[in-house]
Formats: structure tokens, C-alpha cells, sequence
């Protein structure tokens, strides 16, 4: 490009440079101070994260475990439909060392990761590289009596098993709640029966530090597919009844007011235990994909809330051999597990069920397999990059090409 | 039908004059404010855009227009393959429409070359996009040098016409360099500089073997050709061609 006859003025400058991908702007810092400063302004942060939205600029993690190491490590997609989601990078989490950490997110392009297990977790921006470690939570955990046996009890574990991650926008803070899964035994007995209690905690990043929250009436009993967050609210999966007078419900969590509800899932096609409901985030709203539990040919629904009204967007025919699906892509295409644990895509172009070229049998624990999708975006948590502690660790696939 | 149609009259910078339906001038939320709050007979006048510019915009309005109002049967995929056509233009006369595009507030057309110029600039080095924006580097020669390590990532590329920031690599990596035995070879694994001649050394050499190995150790190395070679302060830059496997 020649020198130009004369100068853009600078706020086009910076309307131009808002529509560029992070790591350009992340090379272009250098250019000069003034560039270098405007990227981190919270206007061009949220301009730039805005273009990234309206051209859904998705980026696909597909959550797997290695088959040696048992460590769980991310696959990259390429974004490109025609190169039939190949794998850009594999992504590793030395941070997390032996643990499976779930991931949460994305909101505003950011992944939260938490173990399971320990009080461990971490913020991700994937786009800038930047890892933010999250101090361990310094709530006391509440003793248990038992009447019964007129003793207290000894902790013996703790685990987090249910979390979202979403933001305030009200005090534009972004926040993690986790559950707090605790086990109370009676030391002394040789087979003691197991006691359980729950606790809530709620972190802000502004505050770097956890609070505890009173904790609601039911408890999440499911996962979502990929993000379980959107609009400011947290969704969880959970329910009431015995077998017979089963009834699922939505947990959900203001963000904003710090309030748990609960909202009913409707009889969509039919009851547990003959459907599955999935729920998931589809298009900016949550949504549900329903789908029968037995049978060799797979139909799939996919039912979307607004104002508490689910209406039926989509069917997918039977498609043979599918088990589970794994959310969705670009443009609709949804991804799916089929009954030898592959991953397969449902091209919502052409209609047409297509294998990827994702070897997947190699890995352990294939069930577990998920998909996480991220917009780019300049958002700033506070951390380190990637490779400074060597948190995460980026390894290109074979044949790939670099992007811009 | 011509009766139905309100027709406004623009004058450009350069004293032309354009007559054109409502409904496209309008497209400008610039013309229309003027339109609607001052008097619909007279003639408005866009003094910052020239004829030239001022008519391809209009084609871009009415083409819109009519997409829209559904008169002329264009699906999104031709219309998104006109926009791209429409924008193939010189550097100035891009710069021009997004000026003009700017002025008139004309969103769409304002968001379209935007992003026309900003798939042009991505890939490129920041001494480029200093010469494209006129920007004078305000760093010192060290404070620039931190913060391209600390941004270091942002430079690995691989792949298509590509240049490569290559920071001075250690002396034990060198004598890995010494013992191989074509002493003229440097070679590039992943994204990674591996081994390479000192800076000195490369600088007078008009030309270099640069070998890219691919993952697979069985597979044969691919040898690049290296078509220049630029020593800066502290880093070179190799500038060669990969044929980019799809």
C-alpha cells in the first residue's frame, strides 16, 4: 500500500482498526504510542467486541483428553467451513496438571476454567493470550452436626462441580458462582454414611476475591451444552420429584441482582425419561435441544425461550448413528458424538452428515467431550500471557496454515 | 411514474450537479436531516465530496435501494458479490469513499469500506501501516523492541507470503548450526527459529536455503526460497513464499 494523499482523520482511523482481528492489533501496538493506548480504551475494547458480534466471528474449542497423558487439552477449529473444521492448534492447561478443569463461558470472549476437584480456577482471554489466576476462596466452610449421631462430623471432601461465568452491567464486572459441593463423615464409624451440605460462592474479578452467597432452595443437577450463561443471567439444569413425579426445571442466577429463580422446562415433544432436554445458548438466547432417548434414528428439536415463552425454531430429521450433540457452530451446522464416540457435523447448508477429521480415538474418556465457542475480543482480566509461567501452551497442527 | 418519484438535486465540491430519486438521496442520513428540516426545492450541497466520488456513491445507494424494495431480483449472496466488486478500487479512492461515506453518514457503505480496509492491513508488518496512516513512530528504538517481545506471538506467521520477525538466537543454538553439513542452512520447525547463522554472517549472503520441516519427522524437509533479506536493529527479516496447503 502506498503512502496515501493525505491523512484519514483519526476517529476513522480507529473505525478501521476496530474491524481488525486481535493478534493484528496486538502486532500493530507497536506502530506508535497513541495506537498502542487507544486498544486498550474500554470504547475501541467494546467497538472491536461488537464487530467481532455482528460478524460472529466464532472460534471453536472442542474440550478433549489426551489418551497418555490423561490431561484434558483444547483442540482449536479452523474457522472455515470448507476446510471442514480442521484442527488449527491444540492448546494445553500445564496449570491444571493432572485435573479435568470444566469450562465455563464465553462471555465477551472470555473462558472461566475450574477444577472440579480443588479450589483452583482460572479467567482466559484465548484472543489476547491473557491467563488470569483466581486466589483460592478463604470462605470457611460451616461445621455439621448430626443429631442423630450427636456428634459433629469431619469434612472429607469439597468439590465444585457446578459454576457459570458471566458479567454485571451494572458495575461492568465479571463475575464466577461457583457450587460447593460438601461431604460430611462421621470419622469414627468404619462405613460411615455420607452427609452432604452445599455452599455458594460468588467471585468479582474487580474485587479479586470470593464472597458467599445464601445458597438456593434446589441445586444444579446438569450441565449445559458449552456456555450457560447469557443476557446477564446463569442457567443451570435441575429438579424436583421422584421417578414417577419427575419434573425438570431451569435454575437461573441474576448476575446484576445477585437473585437465584426458577423456571420451568415445558413437556416440549415429551417426558423424561424418553427425551433428553440439552440446554444450551443459541443466537443470544437460551435455548434447549431436545432429542429422544432411545431408538437408532435421531430427531432433533431445538426450542428457544424469550420472556419465558419456548418456541420450536428448528427440526433436524433422523439423522442414524448420532448419540449426543455437542452445540452448535457457525451458521447452525451442529456437532455431534455418534454411538463410537466421533465427532460428526450436521452441515445445515446441505443438509448432510459429515465426519471430521478430528482423530478423537486415541483420547480417553471420549464421553466427555465438549464444545466451547468464543468471540475474539480485547477485553483485559488482569493476568499474564499465556507463556509467561507457561500456564498454557500452544502446539500447531500438523499442515496448518498461520492466519493473519 | 415519473410523477411519484420526488427527486432531489446535489451539488458537489467540484460544481456538478446530480439529480437523484428521494429515496436514494435519503439513503445519506446527512442529506435527508437537510432535506427534512430545510427547503425540498433548492439544491443541497455536499461541499466535501467530489463528483467522481459522489456518484459511485449513488450507485452503491440505489443499488441498495432497489435490493431492499425488492425491484430488482438480487439475492444476498450477489448483493454481498456486488458490495465486494463495488469496493475494488485504488487506496485513494478508498480512502475517499470512506471520507465521503463518513460526511454523508451512510452506515452500511461506511462499515463496508472500513472493513475493505481493514482486511488489506491485517497481515501486514507495522512499518507498512505507518506508511499507509502517516504515522510517525513516537518509540524509542528500545521501548519499540519491548514491547514486539512482549507481543511476540502476534509476529509468528507461517504460511503464504510470509515475513518473519527473527529475534538473535544464543550461542549454543549457533553451534548446532556449525555442525550441520551444508553450512548455509537454516532451519524452521512450527513456528519456531531453530538455528541460524549469526546476523552478521546472513547479512552479507545475497541469498539462503531456509527449510521448513514438517511435523512428521519421515517426511522430506520442503525447501522455501528466500527472495530478501532485511537486517534491522536487532532482528532480520526473511521474506519468502510457501504454497499454502489448504
Amino acid at each position: 500500500m502506498q503512502r496515501p494523499r493525505f491523512e484519514l482523520p483519526e476517529a476513522l482511523v480507529m473505525e478501521i482498526l476496530s474491524k481488525l482481528p486481535v493478534k493484528s492489533l496486538t502486532r500493530f501496538n507497536c506502530v506508535c504510542k497513541y495506537w498502542c493506548s487507544s486498544f486498550q480504551t474500554p470504547h475501541f475494547i467494546s467497538n472491536n467486541y461488537h464487530n467481532n458480534l455482528e460478524n460472529n466471528n466464532l472460534n471453536l474449542l472442542l474440550s478433549r483428553c489426551d489418551g497418555n497423558t490423561f490431561q484434558r487439552y483444547f483442540s482449536q477449529l479452523s474457522n472455515e467451513k470448507y476446510q471442514n473444521y480442521i484442527v488449527k492448534q491444540n492448546i494445553h492447561l500445564p496449570f491444571f496438571r493432572n485435573d479435568l478443569p470444566s469450562v465455563y463461558g464465553a462471555c465477551h470472549g472470555l473462558l472461566c476454567l475450574l477444577d472440579p476437584s480443588k479450589d483452583k480456577a482460572a479467567i482466559w482471554n484465548p484472543s489476547t493470550r491473557e491467563f488470569k489466576i483466581l486466589p483460592p476462596s478463604s470462605i470457611q466452610r460451616p461445621p455439621y452436626f448430626s443429631p442423630f449421631e450427636e456428634t459433629y462430623l469431619t469434612l472429607d471432601d469439597v468439590s465444585f462441580n457446578h459454576a457459570a461465568f458471566g458479567f454485571d452491567s451494572k458495575t461492568d464486572d465479571y463475575k464466577v458462582i461457583r457450587f460447593v459441593s460438601l461431604t460430611f463423615v462421621n470419622s469414627e464409624e468404619q462405613y460411615p454414611h455420607p452427609h452432604f451440605m452445599d455452599q455458594v460462592e460468588l467471585y468479582s474479578l474487580r474485587s479479586n476475591s470470593w464472597q458467599e452467597i445464601p445458597c438456593p432452595d434446589y441445586k444444579p443437577t446438569g450441565t449445559t451444552l458449552g456456555n450457560n450463561y447469557v443476557d446477564g443471567i446463569c442457567y443451570w439444569k435441575t429438579e424436583t420429584g421422584a421417578y414417577l413425579d419427575f419434573r425438570g426445571l431451569i435454575l437461573s442466577f441474576d448476575m446484576g441482582n445477585e437473585k437465584f429463580s426458577i423456571l420451568p422446562i415445558p413437556e416440549f415433544v415429551g417426558s423424561f425419561p424418553e427425551y433428553y432436554v440439552n440446554l444450551l445458548v443459541f443466537n443470544g438466547s437460551l435455548g434447549a435441544i431436545v432429542y429422544p432417548t432411545e431408538g437408532i434414528d435421531t430427531s432433533f428439536d431445538l426450542w428457544v425461550t424469550s420472556e419465558g415463552v419456548w418456541t420450536k425454531q428448528f427440526n433436524i430429521k433422523s439423522i442414524s448413528g448420532v448419540v449426543h450433540p455437542l452445540g452448535f457452530g457457525k451458521n447452525g451446522d451442529l456437532f455431534l458424538r455418534d454411538t463410537n464416540d466421533e465427532v460428526l457435523l450436521f452441515d445445515a447448508s446441505t443438509q448432510e452428515l459429515k465426519e471430521l477429521q478430528i482423530n478423537t480415538y486415541l483420547d480417553h474418556f471420549r464421553f466427555t467431550i465438549s464444545l466451547h465457542a468464543y468471540l475474539e475480543s480485547l477485553v483485559r482480566i488482569n493476568g499474564i500471557q499465556e507463556n509467561i509461567e507457561k500456564h498454557v501452551i500452544r502446539q500447531p497442527a500438523r499442515d496448518a496454515s498461520n492466519e493473519y | 411514474m415519473g410523477s411519484t418519484s420526488t427527486k432531489i438535486k446535489l451539488r458537489t465540491s467540484d460544481q456538478k450537479v446530480f439529480e437523484v430519486e428521494k429515496a436514494v438521496a435519503v439513503q445519506s442520513q446527512t442529506i435527508k436531516y437537510i432535506y427534512e428540516n430545510g427547503c425540498p426545492d433548492s439544491v443541497i450541497h455536499v461541499h466535501s465530496v467530489s463528483g467522481d466520488i459522489l456518484s459511485k456513491i449513488l450507485d452503491y445507494c440505489k443499488k441498495h435501494v432497489n435490493s431492499a424494495a425488492g425491484k430488482e431480483d438480487i439475492s444476498p449472496e450477489e448483493l454481498y458479490e456486488w458490495d465486494a466488486n463495488f469496493v475494488k478500487v485504488d487506496q485513494n479512492t478508498l480512502f475517499d469513499l470512506i471520507l465521503a461515506a463518513n460526511c454523508l453518514k451512510i452506515e452500511s457503505l461506511l462499515d463496508l469500506t472500513c472493513q475493505t480496509v481493514a482486511n488489506m492491513i491485517k497481515g501486514k508488518r507495522p512499518e507498512e501501516i505507518r506508511t499507509t496512516f502517516n504515522i510517525k513512530n513516537d518509540y524509542t528504538i528500545e521501548a519499540e523492541e519491548a514491547v514486539r517481545r512482549e507481543n511476540k506471538w502476534a509476529f509468528d506467521m507461517l504460511g503464504g507470503v510470509g515475513t518473519m520477525v527473527i529475534e538473535e538466537l544464543a550461542d549454543d543454538t549457533m553451534s548446532k548450526c556449525v555442525t550441520n553439513a551444508k553450512s548455509r542452512v537454516c532451519v524452521i520447525a512450527a513456528n519456531q527459529i531453530v538455528m541460524m547463522r549469526s546476523i552478521s554472517k546472513l547479512a552479507n549472503k545475497k541469498s539462503i536455503d531456509v527449510y521448513k520441516q514438517p511435523q512428521n519427522p519421515t517426511t522430506p524437509r520442503i525447501k522455501e526460497s528466500v527472495k530478501q533479506i532485511n537486517v534491522g536493529t536487532g532482528f532480520i527479516e526473511l521474506f519468502f513464499h510457501f504454497k499454502c496447503k489448504m
